[in-house]
Parts: C-alpha cells; structure tokens; sequence
C-alpha cells in the first residue's frame, strides 16, 4: 500500500515539478506570479489534442514535439505582447500581475470557445501496461512521467550551471541592472524564460492528459493551483524548492487520499500551503531577503 | 577623440538631474568627474552606459552616434561601465561572475587571457575563484567588479565611484591598480566624491555641480583651484 501511494505520489508529482518551476522561475527573475502558467498548461494539452486528433494522426511523438514548440513560443509572445511594454514602468509588478491574469483568462475562454467543455479521451502511451515493483502496480505511463522528468530536471541543472544562456537567466534573478550594464541581452532573457517556463508547463499538461487518459477545460486550474502551492511550500523563486515541494505536496496528497479519504486530500495542498504561509513563508529552501535602502 | 558629448540633458522622472553637460574623453587618458551627492554623477554614467535616456544631447563613441544604442550595444563597441556599490552577482562564485562580464564576447582564447590577466591584477581574488562572491570582503568586491569590466574587452572604463566603502588603504591599493590598468591602454573615466584621489591620478577633470559642469582642468589645476579646495578638499 505504502509503495503504492508513494509511486503514485511521484507520477503526480513529477507534474506538480514541472509546472512549479515554470511559477519559480519567472519569480526569481521578475517578482513576478506568472498566472498565466497554468492557463498554458491547459492550452499546451488543448493543442496536443487538436493536433493529434486532426492533423498528426498517429505519431504522438511528432505531436509532443509539435506543442512543445507552439507552448515555447507562446510562452515568448506573452512576455513580449504582455509584460515587456509595462516591464519598466511605475508600479509594473502589480500591472505585470493584472496583465497575466488577462492572458490567463484569454487563454482559457479561447481554450473554452474552441474545445468545448465535455471530457474527451486523450491519447496515451502504452496503454494498459504495466510492471509490478514490490507489489505495487505501476502503469508504464507513470514510469515514463518520472524517467522523462527527471531527465528535463537534469538537463535544467546542467543548463544553468553550465551554459551562457542558462547562467545568464541565473544572473537576471540577481541583478537586471548588472545584466544590462554586462551588456546581457536582457529583454531576450526575460523573453526566454517565459518560453521555457510555459514548454515545461506543456510538459506536465500533455503527460498529466496521457496519465488520466482523457482531457478537459478544468485541468489547468485544478494543477496550476496545487504547482502554485507546491511553489510556495518550497520556497517561491528557488528551482530546487519547486521540484522538492511538488513532490512533497503530490506525496502528501496520497498519503491522505490513500489512509483517509479521497476528497480530502484535495484540501491538503491548500492547508499545506496556509500552515507554511503562516511558520516560514519563505517556503523550505527561500532565505529571508534583506532589502537594502 | 573617444568619447564626445554634446548638451546631455537627462531626467529621473521630473527632475533634471543632468542639465546640458558638454565634454570630451581623449583617447589614452584619465578622466575624473568629482562632485557631491547628487551632483549628477551617478546619472550621467548611466546615462553614458545606456541604462537611462537622455531627454536630449548627444554621445559619439569614436565619431559614431550611440545616443540610440542599447546597454548592449555600446558594451559591444567597447564601453563599459562598473557600477556605484559594485553590483556583483552575489550567489555566483568568482570565476562565474567573471564570465558574466564576457557575455558579449565570442573569442574563448581572448576571454582565458583576460581571465588570466584579471588574477594578475588581483592576486586577492586569484584564490577565492570558486568562492560565491557575496562572501567577498568589500576590497575584494570591488576588485572582482572591476575585473568582471575588463573582462568585456573595454577601450572606455568608466568607474562610478569605486572607492565607496572602502578603508583609505584599500582606497589608495584601487587608486594604484586603476593607474596600472590605464598604463595597459584602456581610457579611464573615473567618478568620484573622493577628490584628492580622483584628481590626483586624472589627467583631466570636472567638477559637477547640480547637473552642470562648472570648473574644468588638468588634475593638476584642480588640485590648486580655490574653489576646489574649499568644496571639496576641505582644506
């Protein structure tokens, strides 16, 4: 029962991951909560369904790749439609706020207006496969999930520790003035970084489709919410704590919905999310900032 | 002539904090600005690096006009600016900070031998490379951020107040090092409330008085100017 619970607590949260990261990082760099985060993940799997459904017929490989690229540079055109023309100006923060919770919006009505709003079948990988570890019953989708998260998470890692590009988006988040004055392309940067938040969030929205077998408008909000929380747990702005907290907070959520009751672990991530709000609201790995005057 | 600007005019909102500053930056030379908080320096170096907008005037760079240019571009053509209070990135290590300064630069051999020469100059920070920079004492802060601008290849250094903080020996050990990289041909433009220091080692100088130039000279002549020593030698 254990394994099992704690199997199915890292398929989920591999998708919780996936999508915190996307809130953490555009955090980091622009103190920014990128609302529109989960209206991408929900978009991302809308595309994956009408591309596969109309034109990519069988390949689901071909399609995955497909969305990934329509998610990145949606993700780029929100940052340069959206943010950048009030990046810079007064109190763009609380503008910059608004304005993705626009997008967001715009993002779901259209989701809405062109899918439609019944449950569909969602394509899957090798469905009805699956392997026993220690008795637990462990669906080849689940496998997949974890083996393909933890190889972006490793890919990630090396990425910011090691590329131009990807350190550059590290030194943003510590000083946009230094980037400019370094001569770092920094709006290009900025730009990025929304692209890749949103080809992760697509990530986590095809699979977390894949894992359920089917799709509909609601689920966006139902794991954007439950990332967001899993954002905060780790500590908003740090990358290492959106993974650790997505996996804590999916975890957790087995653990009740498997020892209690199913519906209650839907208000476990929302309590986790108050009790850390309320002992260390700088999450498990944020460190206290000192504002400097 | 490297750098030459004409009547720059740049507001923080709707304060004019430069009003129609004019001057010149030859080749080869040490150029000081000296002033008080809230002259305009500060402003003006931003301004010159492209991080703000003058409302009007002009900045030719070798003759050519970057008054339009992003931060990027004037890097690019070789000016580059360390900031007041350093601005190092505080979660990366020495070296990454180093390579942060070399974004704009392709050639791998050029950039090892600037990284080389850097140590050279800083033999404080040779040893600390893997160190996360926030951990740096200020001397050395200050040092790394100086040594992250060379790392961009600049023929115009410009300095905005680098003795800030430090104690008069780490000031006078700065002052030295800002002379030896000057004698390996980069154009220093330095800004400074420390006068004595700025003027000492400039081969010319202004005074920025309330976003306006208003004594001009050699180091020399502003060392015995008067109004100078009143203001801001103290004497």
């Amino acid at each position: 029962m254990l394994i099992q619970i704690l199997i199915n607590g890292f398929a989920q949260g591999s998708i919780y991951a996936l999508t915190a990261i996307g809130y953490s990082l555009i955090y980091s760099i622009l103190q920014l909560i990128n609302m529109s985060n989960a209206a991408v993940f929900l978009t991302s799997a809308v595309i994956f369904y009408a591309l596969y459904t109309s034109l990519t017929g069988s390949s689901v490989l071909l399609t995955f790749v497909l969305t990934l690229a329509a998610a990145g540079a949606l993700g780029y055109l929100i940052e340069v439609i959206a943010i950048r023309p009030i990046r810079n100006k007064g109190d763009s923060n609380t503008y910059a706020l608004i304005s993705c919770i626009g997008v967001k919006t715009i993002l779901e009505q259209i989701c809405q207006g062109t899918f439609g709003s019944e449950i569909k079948p969602f394509p899957t990988l090798l469905a009805g496969k699956y392997i026993n570890i220690f008795g637990a019953r462990t669906t080849a989708i689940q496998i997949i999930i974890v083996v393909f998260t933890i190889t972006i998470l490793l890919v990630m890692n090396w990425f910011t520790q090691h590329n131009r590009v990807g350190r550059g988006l590290r030194a943003l988040s510590q000083n946009i003035n230094a980037c400019h004055l370094m001569g770092m392309p920094v709006n290009k940067l900025i730009g990025l970084s929304f692209a890749a938040g949103s080809i992760l969030a697509a990530v986590s929205g095809v699979m977390y489709c894949m894992y359920l077998s089917s799709i509909s408008i609601s689920v966006g909000a139902a794991i954007g919410n439950k990332a967001f929380a899993a954002t905060v747990l780790g500590g908003i702005g740090e990358l290492k704590g959106a993974v650790v907290g997505g996996y804590m907070l999916a975890i957790a959520e087995n653990l009740v919905s498997g020892y209690w009751s199913m519906s209650a672990s839907n208000f476990v991530s929302f309590a986790i999310l108050i009790i850390v709000l309320m002992i260390k609201p700088t999450g498990l790995f944020g460190k206290k900032e000192q504002k400097k005057v | 002539m490297l750098l030459q600007v004409n009547n720059l005019h740049t507001y923080y909102g709707n304060i004019k904090a430069l009003r129609g500053v004019t001057f010149n930056v030859n080749e080869g030379e040490i150029l000081s600005f000296i002033g008080a908080n809230g002259a305009g320096k500060s402003t003006l170096m931003n301004t010159l690096s492209g991080t703000l907008k003058p409302k009007m005037g002009e900045i030719l760079f070798n003759g050519e006009n970057i008054t339009k240019m992003t931060p990027q571009q004037r890097v690019s053509k070789g000016i580059i600016l360390c900031p007041e209070g350093r601005q190092i990135f505080p979660k990366f290590t020495v070296e990454e900070n180093l390579k942060m300064g070399a974004y704009t630069v392709k050639d791998k051999k050029l950039i090892n031998s600037t990284y080389d020469y850097v140590f050279e100059l800083f033999p404080e920070i040779k040893d600390r490379q893997k160190q996360l920079a926030g951990t740096l004492s200020g001397g050395e802060q200050q040092m790394l951020a100086i040594g992250r601008a060379l790392m961009s290849q600049p023929k115009l250094l410009m300095l905005d107040e680098p003795s800030l903080g430090l104690s008069p020996i780490l000031v006078q050990k700065i002052f030295k090092l800002i002379n030896t990289i000057h004698q390996s041909g980069t154009t220093v433009l330095l800004v400074e409330q420390n006068a004595m220091a700025a003027l000492e080692i400039a081969d010319r100088a202004y005074a920025l008085e309330t976003g306006e130039i208003t004594i001009s000279g050699t180091g020399k002549e502003l060392l015995s100017n008067d109004e100078i020593i009143k203001s801001y030698l103290g004497a």
